[in-house]
């Protein structure tokens, strides 16, 4: 029965203490960057181990780079930016909560299959969630929370509870004093989304122009250089109808 | 004896040399978390934040504004207990990153053109005026953004 109990409270002990901290730690400094032990501030160095919820700061022209857990989730973190650091990892899940007080990150999220991601960027006034691999945010009184995604898809969510999905060229920006987050192609105003050529094809729709327009669009008798001139922006197309 | 005293020497020397150090490395960190809880922010403190930013440690308020003088940044006829509004710290910001972006700025050197510069290179937003006092955290978010300048720059 003593067996039996103790056998019990072993698994239970090797249970919860699997659902651990993760190891966050230093891969890179440049400049002054420091983490915050009890009332100091030390300096942070390479390969440091840092414990969960440590507070980083950086001061002018200064990076620091630190790796949350052991499938390389990594943060770069820019100059004058101070964040806490929460990350937890089991053999099946990750979960990190990074808390930006102001600044700018940039976090690296490479997905895992086998692994069920949870990551998490919060300011005060809203919360990122990474569902793809990169994103830049930053943090500051005037501006807001800015989220744009290097790759991948994030959910943007204000304190009132509004999700915005961002990918591609889309940015996340949420104000102080705004319920909803601003137009999230406000970067694009009077720009493209997408690059074309002359007679306003796409890049791809020229290859395949090149490649099997003639098939495509007619005769390659009567225009054996394709049907259409892809040397001028003006260049006119001609296409043999047959009626019969 | 002696050997003791040479050994006591050598540590206590090696004590103070890791204790400057370490004062180096962080004092501008521990400055800026103070700066983070500031309501209001003076001239003094953009000053310090420059000489951070130009890479060299404040001393006297005299001895920076005229290390920044020399480079542009610094301003006349303030002094350093001076609030600090954005006209202040734009035309500090243009003079440090050569702002260009608004033809009347380069005519007139002044605070409202300045101004008006930083907000076409987006440092601050449309919705201020040139009088807003800054605190702490605004300072520091517009440093942030010299700084993704400067990165661009380079």
């Amino acid at each position: 029965m003593k067996l039996l109990k103790m056998i019990t409270i072993s698994s239970l002990i090797f249970l919860f203490s699997a659902a651990g901290y993760a190891e966050i730690t230093v891969i890179k400094v440049q400049g002054n960057a420091s983490y915050r032990d009890g009332r100091n501030w030390i300096p942070l160095k390479e390969n440091l181990v840092l414990p969960e919820g440590v507070k980083i700061s950086t001061g002018t022209n200064s990076y620091a780079e630190i790796k949350l857990n052991s499938i390389n989730h990594t943060v770069k973190i820019k100059p004058l930016t101070v964040i806490q650091v929460f990350s937890k990892e089991t053999a099946t899940d990750t979960n990190t909560h990074i808390g930006l007080k102001r600044g700018g990150i940039t976090a690296k999220v490479p997905r895992d299959s086998n692994i069920k991601t949870i990551f998490k960027v919060s300011s005060p006034i809203a919360t990122s969630s990474v569902r793809g691999t990169e994103e830049d945010i930053s943090y500051g009184p005037d501006t807001g929370m800015i989220v744009r995604v290097l790759s991948g898809i994030i959910e943007g969510t204000n304190r009132l509870g509004r999700v915005n999905f961002i990918s591609g060229r889309q940015v996340f920006v949420q104000q102080f004093n705004t319920a909803q987050a601003l137009n999230i192609l406000r970067d694009l105003n009077n720009q493209y989304l997408i690059t074309i050529f002359g007679n306003g094809l796409t890049q791809d729709e020229l290859s395949a122009n090149q490649f099997f327009g003639d098939e495509l669009l007619g005769n390659p008798d009567d225009n054996p250089s394709g049907m259409i001139n892809t040397n001028t922006p003006t260049g006119r197309v001609h296409i043999p109808i047959n009626i019969q | 004896m002696k050997k003791i005293y040479l050994f006591l020497t050598a540590a206590s020397a090696v004590f103070f040399l890791a204790g400057t150090i370490y004062a180096q490395n962080t004092g501008e960190i521990e400055w800026l978390a103070q700066i983070d809880k500031k309501p209001a922010v003076t001239y003094n403190d953009a000053v310090n934040l420059f000489v951070y930013q130009t890479g060299k440690n404040p001393s006297t308020f005299e001895q920076d504004s005229t290390a920044l003088a020399s480079e542009g940044i610094a301003l006349q006829g303030y002094n350093g207990d001076t609030p600090l509004t954005k006209g202040m710290l734009s035309k500090m910001t243009a003079g440090y990153l050569k702002l260009e972006g608004s033809l009347m700025y380069n005519f007139f050197k002044t605070e409202r053109y300045a101004f008006k510069a930083c907000i076409a290179n987006g440092i601050f937003k449309e919705d201020g005026s040139q009088y807003d006092r800054l605190s702490g955290p605004a300072m520091i978010e517009v440093f942030s953004k010299i700084n993704e300048i400067r990165g661009e720059q380079k």
